[in-house]
């Protein structure tokens, strides 16, 4: 060994020695980026004195106090990346509600509920069977201080369906039947479709408004897919892009000029946390102001440690879907009756979702078009539902994801009770998806989303509607064609209002009495938890956090 | 040395060949697939035939060997292909985002689990079957049996919530951001001299490197220890006691010959730090390799799971070549053979 070569090696280890003390002692030194951001966030919030413009009441109210710009900021720990800034290029929720801070659309679903309520526009007329003026409001500036026109919207519709654009979106609703858009005058765009989609209240769903953000025409023109993917934002929103770090944040700053009055809080930060456990304990350690989702297990903690949770019935349906065709245990109407009657759902609503669900009685749930609350027509008979299941004595597989385990789990040891040999098996999502597609089960537990609220579009054509079958999307396999005649001909072609609920409500009965594909079993919640100093913040049914712009960050 | 490497090299292609057909038929045979998950349940009225026009527009509907030709000359042109999911970002893009962040992971975890390991060794080592020696490796045994992801839980409400002196989780303070150079933060801020956004920097890391270090450095421990009591009990360092040098000397004699062997499981452990990055990037919502593949695996992206495999295989079977190259180098007893003895 020489003397250079030991000298060497000494050099190595000064130099690996020096690195890990140099992350120790940075790591130890206090964060001193981080206080100077929370003395700054208190002291704003300090100076603000009410937060009365964060008013419920009135969608014209400013979230600031008066004299007072936005203060603080607002910083949601949530479980994804919005993954692309396009509003056009992706089919995620979460992905939308960060383009919906940015950009305005034409209608959308004022929270809590599910009803549309005008935005951008301001009336839709109907010229005749196949066409619709949309009025847009007058003088809404965009966050580059262009005034919002009829020209934009176009753009808008067109950039969607363009095929070069190979948009997933674009046949949302029942866009695939609108012939083209075509601009009147400044404010005015005329929809053309080509089949009659009814009265405007009824033909908005199907022209999808409440899906679709309104993009600045000279912006987007100029720039590539690739580009609009990551390129900075000019929308019509309360609040302004300012940085995404893809799987880490997107930061966006208030929009002082926004049309409806300057937002509560300085900025949102939108943190991608994947893990639930990690997000709570964000918010515990006060790092984050809001975290969501949030499930049933943490809200017993999160309570306990003083944190104000907003609970807002959902959107989807949990059902058990069972196989309706030959061959299968519930081949037989009265067995599949039986087991809506042999289920215990108010004790899984209360027991595993300590509450924050309800129990359904029906095919349609809770706040969806056509839902009666009080229609349950298999009130909760054990000893009834005894004397059938006890006769189906073959071994059933009953499919579920894991998050909704336990439930399967509480399902089939009631089922065993009666004598049935039921097996809860756990599938990953995708695999889930493929076997329900496939209709290759007897028993799922399943979902059935209805975010836009209507009954008679997707949720029917893509559970109930024979024409499905043609596209692989099998399910129970239930079929009827008088039952899809009595749908399209009296509810989705009825032009008048009552005779198209009396008919929807019969498309419901005979759904849930007559084929029983299903046994309804509950809606969950959509919970978000949040800091006390939290104001204003109204979740939505449909899981979207509109409106961002009247929250306040208080003391 | 330089035919072994390129020997090496060769059979690594065929390796990576392998893998290429097996991760790419396994995500195909798998139930689900993107696009069917991608639009779900959807608000489509023409749901079937808007997700068959989608499947014709990424070539989905092409056969499988079309599609797998197709994948195999994008990555011989180092192109992954574009993300199904992510509004069609590259691949090659993404990778590029979370690789140099889970190989600073790793690396501070590495650089943690050595000085646990070498410490605690040598002195289970020198004082054996006494206290020390069995509480360290008690220690060594409870690191190895607690899973990660639980320990990362723990380590989360002790240091970030009921004592908040580190915070929870992500990379950096969410009010600053870093010049990217080479994309591992701790680094860049470094390089930039960016002194307040290294210090937020490095106390992110603390936490989920502490999680990934202890698992590692109790299999460290373990090997370390039996290497340098094999080496202790040879006539060697008994000449040394009795030519009267002193303890710490014959330590170092000691350390020097058991390292080759403890570099040669750090090399072969390095596979293993690359897959504890999975959980733990998942835990601390640490936007890395691991946290990127498993965010693909669940929406069967399939060109993000197929070049984020492909890539740490490769990383796997180069830090195994190397671990073998510095074998032979720290050891010069061990000759490496081209006909495949060493």
């Amino acid at each position: 060994m020489t003397e250079t070569s030991t000298k060497r090696r000494r050099g190595w280890r000064l130099v690996a020695l020096l690195a890990v003390l140099s992350l120790i002692v940075a790591a130890c030194g206090g964060d001193s980026g981080e206080e100077a951001e929370a003395t700054t966030t208190t002291a704003a919030a300090g100076e603000t004195t009410t937060t009365e413009a964060a008013s419920e009441e009135t969608t014209t109210t400013e979230a600031t106090t008066d004299g007072e710009g936005p203060s603080g900021t607002l910083t949601i720990g949530w479980n994804w990346d919005p993954g692309t800034m396009d509003p056009q290029m992706h089919r995620q929720r979460y992905t939308q509600i960060i383009s919906h801070a940015m950009r305005d659309k034409l209608y959308y679903q004022e929270p809590p509920g599910l009803g549309l309520i005008p935005l951008l526009a301001e009336s839709v007329t109907q010229v005749d069977d196949t066409n619709y003026d949309v009025k847009i409001k007058e003088g809404i500036l965009f966050h580059n201080g262009d005034e919002l026109t009829a020209e934009d919207v176009v753009y808008t519709f067109e950039r969607l369906w363009d095929p070069a654009t190979e948009s997933p979106r674009a046949s949302m609703g029942n866009m695939s039947e609108i012939a083209g858009v075509e601009q009147i005058d400044t404010y005015t765009v005329r929809w053309t479709t080509s089949i009659p989609f009814g009265p405007p209240d009824q033909a908005i769903l199907g022209f999808h408004f409440s899906g679709q953000e309104i993009l600045h025409k000279a912006t987007y023109e100029s720039l590539s897919l690739e580009e609009a993917a990551s390129q900075p934002v000019v929308g019509v929103g309360p609040f302004k892009f300012v940085e995404w770090i893809p799987d880490q944040r997107v930061v966006m700053e208030a929009n002082l000029d926004y049309w409806q009055g300057a937002p509560g809080v300085e900025q949102i930060v939108w943190r991608t946390i994947p893990e639930e456990a990690t997000r709570v304990a964000e918010l515990l350690a006060g790092s984050v102001d809001m975290i969501h989702p949030v499930s049933p297990d943490f809200v017993a903690q999160l309570e306990d440690a003083g944190m104000k949770l907003e609970i807002v019935p959902g959107t989807a349906m949990r059902m058990l879907m069972m196989n309706v065709r030959d061959g299968s245990p519930f081949a037989d109407v009265e067995v599949r009756r039986a087991m809506n009657m042999g289920i215990n759902k108010a004790a899984i609503v209360d027991s595993i979702y300590s509450g924050l669900a309800i129990a359904q009685g029906n095919v349609s749930g809770s706040g969806q078009e056509g839902h009666n609350e009080d229609y349950n027509p298999y009130p909760y008979d054990p000893d009834a539902a005894a004397a059938i299941l006890s006769q189906v004595t073959e071994p059933i597989e009953l499919f579920v994801q894991e998050q909704w385990q336990l439930a399967a789990e509480a399902i089939a040891e009631e089922l065993r009770g009666y004598g049935m040999d039921v097996t809860a098996v756990v599938l990953d999502n995708a695999t889930h998806t493929q076997i329900n597609e496939e209709g290759t089960f007897d028993l799922m537990f399943g979902g059935a989303g209805y975010g836009s609220g209507d009954f008679s579009g997707a949720y029917y054509n893509n559970r109930f509607e024979c024409a499905r079958l043609e596209t692989n999307r099998v399910r129970t396999g239930i079929c009827d064609e008088a039952l899809d005649t009595l749908m399209n001909e009296g509810v989705r072609g009825e032009a008048d209002p009552a005779t198209r609920a009396a008919n929807l409500e019969e498309v419901i009965r005979l759904l849930t009495e007559e084929h029983v594909p299903w046994v309804p079993m509950f809606v969950e919640a959509e919970v978000w938890a949040m800091a006390p100093h939290v104001e204003g913040f109204r979740g939505s049914a449909a899981g979207q956090m509109f409106d961002l712009w009247k929250v306040t960050v208080g003391n | 040395m330089a035919k072994y490497i390129v020997q090496r090299l060769g059979q690594t292609l065929i390796v990576v060949l392998g893998v290429t057909v097996i991760v790419f038929f396994i995500l195909r045979v798998m139930p689900g697939d993107p696009v069917q998950l991608m639009f779900g349940d959807g608000d489509d009225a023409n749901l079937g035939e808007a997700r068959e026009r989608y499947e014709q527009l990424l070539g989905l509907d092409q056969p499988l060997p079309v599609q797998y030709v197709r994948f195999l000359g994008e990555i011989t042109t180092g192109d992954f292909g574009n993300s199904i999911v992510r509004g069609g970002e590259p691949v090659s893009a993404m990778i590029e985002r979370a690789l140099p962040l889970t190989i600073e992971l790793a690396i501070v975890a590495l650089l943690i689990a050595l000085a646990i390991a070498i410490p605690v060794a040598i002195l289970s080592a020198l004082k054996q079957n006494t206290i020390w020696d069995r509480g360290g490796t008690a220690i060594a045994l409870v690191g190895v049996s607690l899973p990660s992801f639980w320990q990362g839980i723990m380590l989360i409400l002790f240091f970030a919530v009921y004592i908040p002196i580190l915070p929870v989780s992500g990379v950096i303070d969410s009010s600053m951001s870093v010049e990217r150079i080479t994309g591992m933060a701790f680094t860049d801020a470094v390089l930039t001299g960016n002194w307040e956004a290294a210090r937020s920097v490095a106390r992110h890391l603390v936490l989920p490197a502490i999680t990934l270090g202890t698992a590692v450095a109790a299999q460290f421990v373990r090997v370390l220890r039996s290497s340098l009591l094999e080496v202790k009990h040879q006539d060697f360092i008994d000449a040394f006691r009795a030519r009267g040098l002193r303890e710490r000397t014959i330590v170092r004699h000691m350390l020097h010959n058991a390292l080759p062997t403890t570099a040669v499981i750090v090399g072969l452990r390095i596979g293993a730090l690359l897959s504890g990055t999975i959980v733990i990037e998942t835990v601390f919502a640490y936007p890395g390799m691991g946290n990127l593949l498993i965010q693909a695996i669940n929406a069967r992206d399939f060109p993000v799971v197929q070049g984020v495999v492909v890539l740490l295989t490769v990383m796997v079977i180069f830090s195994n070549l190397v671990a073998d190259v510095i074998h032979g180098w720290l050891d010069p007893r061990i000759k490496i053979s081209t006909k495949g003895t060493a």
